[in-house]
């Protein structure tokens, strides 16, 4: 995986490349609403009756779903939360490593996952 | 009791004394149901309850700037198994235990230590982030 761990925090200005491919935003609660609202693009997003129905199986397909669809569209991911603020076993790890597993590296300033 | 009611019982080991208190409690239903729910003190130490798509965990911070609760306990010595898989027993749990190890973790966010710290909570972070992003 080819990912660089530093002391990086995300910029909340708007990411290099903005306006060229799609944006989308991953990380924890309540980071990744509040840069959402920021960059204006519509997180990953389940209500709570749904999502508490699901089992984890079928709440990571519908994740995946959303990663799939921006993947497809050429989006960037800009990370809400730094490297190293990720919860060990969290989905926002299952994100980051399905995207790297799809091509997609950290930016040089930390900020996103690009292609 | 709903989510409000039983956080704040939840908490009263940090409150009941006033050494804490509740700034805000947010439910987010129209996302997983997330949860963040932040005290404060007069020691300028932050603490916050995170539930982020049906996960949870706990965070210290100051300034702005938040740290998992767990680095925390690892520099002052407070052995930590996260043994609760429910939110509200979790926040009893960890509340208990930051009460107890108050006057460590005010000493350790002082004027005089917090630079240090904050410092070697983020080469724990750094650390554990380098394991689980392996290249």
């Amino acid at each position: 995986m080819n990912i660089k761990i530093g002391l990086i925090q995300p910029k909340r200005t708007p990411p290099e490349g903005a306006g060229k491919a799609p944006q989308k935003v991953i990380g924890h609660y309540p980071e990744y609403v509040e840069l959402s609202k920021e960059l204006g693009t519509k997180p990953f997003s389940v209500p709570d009756k749904i999502w508490n129905a699901m089992t984890k199986e079928e709440q990571w397909v519908a994740n995946q779903k959303f990663l799939d669809r921006a993947i497809a569209k050429g989006s960037e991911f800009n990370l809400a939360t730094p490297i190293d603020k990720v919860r060990p076993s969290s989905y926002l790890q299952k994100e980051i490593e399905y995207l790297t597993s799809q091509g997609y590296k950290l930016s040089s300033d930390g900020t996103k996952l690009i292609k | 009791m709903n989510l409000n009611d039983e956080f704040i019982k939840a908490v009263e080991a940090l409150t009941i004394d006033g050494t804490f208190h509740i700034d805000r409690i947010e439910y987010d239903e129209k996302n997983f149901g997330n949860v963040l729910a932040v005290l404060n003190s007069k020691n300028q130490v932050d603490i916050r309850f995170i539930k982020d798509r049906g996960d949870f965990w706990c965070e210290v911070g100051q300034t702005g700037e938040w740290y998992f609760i767990e680095d925390m306990f690892t520099l002052i010595g407070v052995a930590f198994v996260k043994k609760s898989s429910d939110f509200i027993d979790f926040t009893t749990e960890i509340s208990a235990l930051i009460e107890k190890a108050k006057p460590h973790i005010f000493n350790a966010f002082n004027a005089k230590n917090s630079k240090d710290t904050q410092s070697k909570i983020k080469a724990l972070a750094t650390k554990r982030a380098m394991g689980m992003f392996k290249p």
